[in-house]
Parts: structure tokens; C-alpha cells; sequence
């Protein structure tokens, strides 16, 4: 107990005399914290979106001959067979008939002298919802083309191979920009506890001839790295969801935004990445004063 | 403290040794005991080795050959959080003060406190008063490097004697003080002394423990010249003087051999540690060669 208040104490007065040379690394993690923290969020709320427009997502085959039931059976066993889907509906010509013309509203009379069977058969396959879907559905699309009978497979093709490409495309971003945060915590973390460490040198070899131990010198630079950590991914975060609000405020109820929501991270999501920051920054720390600690 | 405490060494070398490069002898064959509670004073000339020696004690420097014993612990087998702890008992007052200039008298003298989890209201008194005794009142928030070379010696001294240590080693204590200065801190370290604590004090001021009634160590380049030496004005009375030839006694002669420290309790047969006999041993066919050697010199017939 004594120990720890030792540490803290001589964290509390090491930040008192350095944070003026600490406001730089400050505001490195600040950064590097943002930029991650605002690909992630358009990463999440993109899979988001992509969720909710999976729950829209069906791939009509087109067939050229109305199928029996065996056929029915036929179709279901070899669909199923390429890939688990949440529903498989059989879409008769009178159906498909019914279907347009209640699409038409006022405009069915034009439908007047048109056979009933004019429209082709067809089978509505809802894809399960996985995470992977959009990434699967051009196969499956594909699959469903060879099958004997299809005329044609609808799905919105350009649509979801866009989409798809916009989710690769902030995947990799993320990856990036967390890679950055990873090396600029860690580096500028370690770079700026180092510095600190070989200006104060004399005072750390007094603390030695006096009897401190390892710890007692160690800790304090670990905590301050770890609280640095803190406060920098705080106040990322904190900018983040300002930006966040002033989008929200400005762009509400138009268009887009109406139709996918665009949402904060939940209060966890902003503890892990705090809780992270934390970590690198304090394993910079660490690494630094081990090594001059060992010199 | 009893007189079986006293004779037990807070302090124990034995051959010690110490090369610089390229080929400075710094300490050659130093053997010395001083025992708790006792008062030495080490004196000599600059690069005698005084400094070097305190370095030896406060496990700064490591020497090259030999034994060193401080306070029932051998320096060359302690362990990293041992010798940490042996160091939070003993207080150094060091020649070139190690004090931090940046920061203020108070927090210079709490640093060993500190380290030791001392509690802050112990901390805070005991600041109070070092800076009453040393006459350094009012100057606890006046930053190291604004003092006076002789206000920053009597912070160095108050640091080192603010843990209570067990030993205190302090190296030229008074160089930079006045004679009035000077009695505060060696009434201070009487204090102190008087208290249990062991002190070693290197020092080229005369006046400081001519009259002191305590053993007196000299050295020459690395050597101990003159081995110990009883202040005048020590005793009081026969006992006194009785008590202070014997002590006179024992001290020469165990400066005058490097066995010498093999006749004490600690040392003698049975009580030895495997590397202490090995020591034990090297001497005797040293001394035994040095003495066939000798004879062979003078033509005297073996």
C-alpha cells in the first residue's frame, strides 16, 4: 500500500514538472486516436448498413418453365446445397402478375389486354445474413446461373459489388490507421519517456544511491505512459463525437441519413479503445525505461 | 548500545583492492573494522583512496580483490533488492553533494525519506527539524542551486542522516563550512552517533578529529599509512584511558596484519564461510611466502 502511493505520488509530481515536453506526445495520441477512431466508426456503421440492407437482400432467379413441385423440391435440395439460406419462395407467372399490378397503383389499367402469364416464374432466395454476404453472393449468383431452366439471377449486382468494394476499401483503411496508432503510441510514448528519463539522469542515479528499487523508479513512468494513454484517446474520442454531433446536427432527416442511421460507438466500444491507447502508451513506457534502467 | 553490540563490525574490509585503468592503485590491501556504534575518521591526502573506499562501502564501486562486510552483509554476494535495502540504511553524505539543483531544499532532503515509504508527516518533521539543527531555518523552499556552497553541504548532510541510518559515511562533510557551521554538524552527527549510528567520516580538517577522542584512519596512495590513532582528549579518568589503550591496542594490531581480522568471534575457526577460509588460507601462504622471501633477502638461513 505504502508502495503504491509512493508510485503514484511520484507519478502526480512527474507530471507536474514534464508536462509541458509530454504536451507534444499529448497530442500525437490525441491524433492518432481520431484518425483511427473515425475509419472504425465509418467501418462499423458501414457493416451496419450493410446489415440492414441485408435484411432486403434476396436474389430472384428467373426460370423458363413454371415449376412442378418435384421441381420445386429439385430446385430447394440444389440450392440449399450450395449455401444455407433463411428462405426460398416460389413465385408463380399469376403471382408475379398479381405482385406488378399492385405495384401499379392508378396505372393498372394499362395491364388490360396483357395475358396474365406474361411475367416468367421465379424463386426469391433470402441469403442468410452473415458478415461475408455480399462477399458470397456473386458466387452464389453464379451458381444459380448454371443451374438447368434459369433465364436470368437478379440481386442489384453493380449495387452490391460497390458496396462491397467501399467495405474492403475501409477495412483496409482501418488497418492502417490503426497500424499508425499502434507505432505512434508506442514509439512517440517510448521516444518521450526516454527523453524524459535522460534529463532527469541524475536524479534516477540518486534515487539508485539512496535504495530505490527497480519498481520505485519503473512504475511511476509506466503509470504516467498509461495515463497519457488515457487522456489522449479521451480527448480523440471526445473530438470525434463533436464532429459526430455537428454531422448529426446538420445532416439530420436528409436522404442518406434517413435511411442508414449513423451511430456513435457504444460506451464499451470507447472503453477498449481508451483501454488500448492505454496499454500501447504503457508498453512504450515500459520498453523505454527498461532499457535505460538496464544500461 | 551493549558492549557485545559494539564489538559486533558494522564495518568489515579485508585485502581490499581497487586498479583504475590504466594503472591506478586506488586502494591496495586495505584491511579495516569499525564496529557499531563506533566513530572513524579517515584522513590523508587528496587521491589517498578515501573516496574511493566510502564508494567501495556504498556498493558504488565494486573492488577488484578482497572482502567487504557493512552491516552483516557481504557487498559481493547481495542481490539487486538486498543491496537496495542495505542502502535505505546507510546515509551518505557525499563529496560533491548530489543534491538536485532544480528542486527545493525540502524535497532534496525527503528523497531518501521517500524512498524508504516513509510517511509524509514523518517526512515533513523531520525536514523541520535537520533544517533547525543544521541552521538552515526558513530555506526549505529555496531551490538547491540558489544556495551558498556551504548551505548546499548541510543539505547533503541532512539527507543523509534524514533516514536515521544504521551507518553514515560522509566525505569531507565540513570542507565548505565555517568553524561555527562545522560544530553544528559534528554535534549533529554526535546526535547521531550517540543514537546507534556507526559513522565513517573521510576528511582532511585537522580540527575536526584532533580532539575528538575517536579512532583515526590514514591512508596514503590506497594504503592505510597509519592505522589508527585515539583522539587526546577521549577519556576521562583511568578506566577511561585504560579502556582507550585497549582499544588503541587491539587496533594496531589489527591493522598490522591482514590476518588480523581472523582473530575476531566472527572469524575464527569453524565460524568461517567457505569463502572467508579460502581467504583465510590465501593469506597464510602469502604471508608465509613474503616471510620466506624476506629472510631469503636479508641472507638470514631458513
Amino acid at each position: 500500500m505504502k508502495f503504491f502511493f509512493a508510485v503514484i505520488s511520484q507519478t502526480w509530481r512527474n507530471i507536474i514538472e514534464t508536462w509541458r515536453s509530454q504536451l507534444l506526445s499529448l497530442m500525437t495520441i490525441t491524433l492518432s486516436v481520431l484518425i483511427f477512431a473515425f475509419f472504425y466508426l465509418v467501418y462499423m456503421n458501414a457493416l451496419h448498413a450493410g446489415d440492414l440492407l441485408n435484411n432486403d437482400l434476396r436474389l430472384i432467379v428467373y426460370l423458363e418453365e413454371q415449376p412442378d413441385y418435384p421441381l420445386q423440391e429439385e430446385y430447394r435440395h440444389k440450392i440449399e446445397k450450395f449455401d444455407k439460406v433463411e428462405k426460398i419462395e416460389f413465385v408463380s407467372r399469376l403471382e408475379a402478375y398479381d405482385r406488378f399490378k399492385e405495384q401499379l397503383h392508378e396505372n393498372q389499367d394499362v395491364l388490360q389486354d396483357v395475358p396474365h402469364d406474361f411475367l416468367p416464374a421465379s424463386i426469391e432466395i433470402y441469403p442468410k445474413r452473415t458478415l461475408d454476404t455480399l462477399s458470397r453472393i456473386k458466387l452464389f449468383s453464379e451458381y444459380l446461373q448454371s443451374l438447368p431452366g434459369v433465364l436470368k439471377v437478379q440481386y442489384g449486382r453493380e449495387w452490391v459489388e460497390r458496396f462491397y468494394s467501399f467495405v474492403q476499401l475501409l477495412r483496409i483503411i482501418v488497418f492502417l490507421s490503426g497500424a499508425l496508432l499502434v507505432l505512434t503510441t508506442t514509439f512517440m510514448m517510448g521516444h518521450s519517456i526516454r527523453l524524459t528519463m535522460l534529463t532527469r539522469k541524475k536524479e534516477l542515479e540518486l534515487l539508485r544511491l539512496v535504495g530505490a528499487s527497480d519498481n520505485y523508479i519503473r512504475v511511476p513512468f509506466f503509470l504516467e505512459g498509461a495515463l497519457l494513454g488515457a487522456v489522449g484517446a479521451g480527448a480523440g474520442l471526445g473530438a470525434l463525437y463533436l464532429l459526430f454531433s455537428w454531422i448529426a446536427l446538420h445532416f439530420s432527416g436528409q436522404g442518406v441519413s434517413q435511411m442508414f442511421p449513423f451511430n456513435f460507438f457504444s460506451g464499451s466500444s470507447v472503453g477498449i479503445i481508451i483501454l488500448l491507447a492505454m496499454l500501447l502508451c504503457a508498453g512504450g513506457s515500459f520498453t523505454s525505461t527498461h532499457k535505460i534502467i538496464n544500461l | 548500545m551493549t558492549t557485545a553490540e559494539n564489538d559486533q563490525a558494522m564495518i568489515e574490509l579485508i585485502r581490499v583492492s581497487k586498479m583504475y585503468p590504466p594503472d591506478i592503485q586506488a586502494l591496495a590491501d586495505i584491511s579495516l573494522r569499525v564496529n557499531k556504534g563506533e566513530i572513524c575518521y579517515l584522513t590523508g591526502m587528496s587521491g589517498a583512496g578515501k573516496t574511493t573506499l566510502l564508494r567501495m562501502l556504498c556498493g558504488i564501486d565494486i573492488p577488484d580483490r578482497g572482502y567487504i562486510e557493512v552491516a552483516g552483509k557481504e557487498l559481493n554476494k547481495l542481490s539487486g533488492s538486498e543491496m537496495q535495502a542495505l542502502r535505505q540504511n546507510i546515509g551518505v553524505a557525499y563529496q560533491d553533494f548530489k543534491l538536485l539543483p532544480e528542486k527545493t531544499v525540502a524535497q532534496n532532503i525527503a528523497f531518501s525519506m521517500e524512498v524508504a515509504y516513509r510517511s509524509r508527516s514523518f517526512i515533513r518533521q523531520q525536514t523541520k527539524k535537520l533544517l533547525v539543527q543544521l541552521g538552515l531555518s526558513g530555506k526549505e523552499s529555496t531551490r538547491a542551486g540558489k544556495l551558498s556552497r556551504g548551505e548546499q553541504q548541510r543539505v547533503a548532510i541532512a539527507r543523509a542522516v534524514a533516514n536515521d541510518p544504521v551507518l553514515l559515511l560522509a566525505d569531507e562533510p565540513t570542507g565548505n563550512l565555517d568553524t561555527e557551521t562545522t560544530a553544528l554538524v559534528m554535534d549533529l552527527f554526535h546526535t547521531y552517533n550517540k543514537q546507534g549510528t556507526t559513522l565513517l567520516i573521510a576528511t582532511h580538517d585537522h580540527s575536526i578529529y584532533s580532539y575528538a577522542g575517536s579512532r583515526v584512519v590514514t591512508m596514503e596512495q590506497g594504503r592505510l599509512l597509519v592505522a589508527d590513532e585515539i583522539g587526546t582528549n577521549g577519556g576521562n579518568g583511568a578506566n577511561e584511558a585504560n579502556e582507550t589503550n585497549k582499544v588503541k591496542a587491539k587496533i594496531q594490531a589489527h591493522a598490522a596484519s591482514p590476518l588480523a581480522p581472523f582473530k575476531s568471534r566472527r572469524y575464527q575457526k569453524n565460524k568461517r564461510t567457505a569463502q572467508e577460509e579460502k581467504l583465510y588460507q590465501q593469506i597464510i601462504i602469502k604471508e608465509g611466502l613474503e616471510t620466506v622471501m624476506g629472510k631469503l633477502t636479508r641472507g638470514v638461513e631458513i
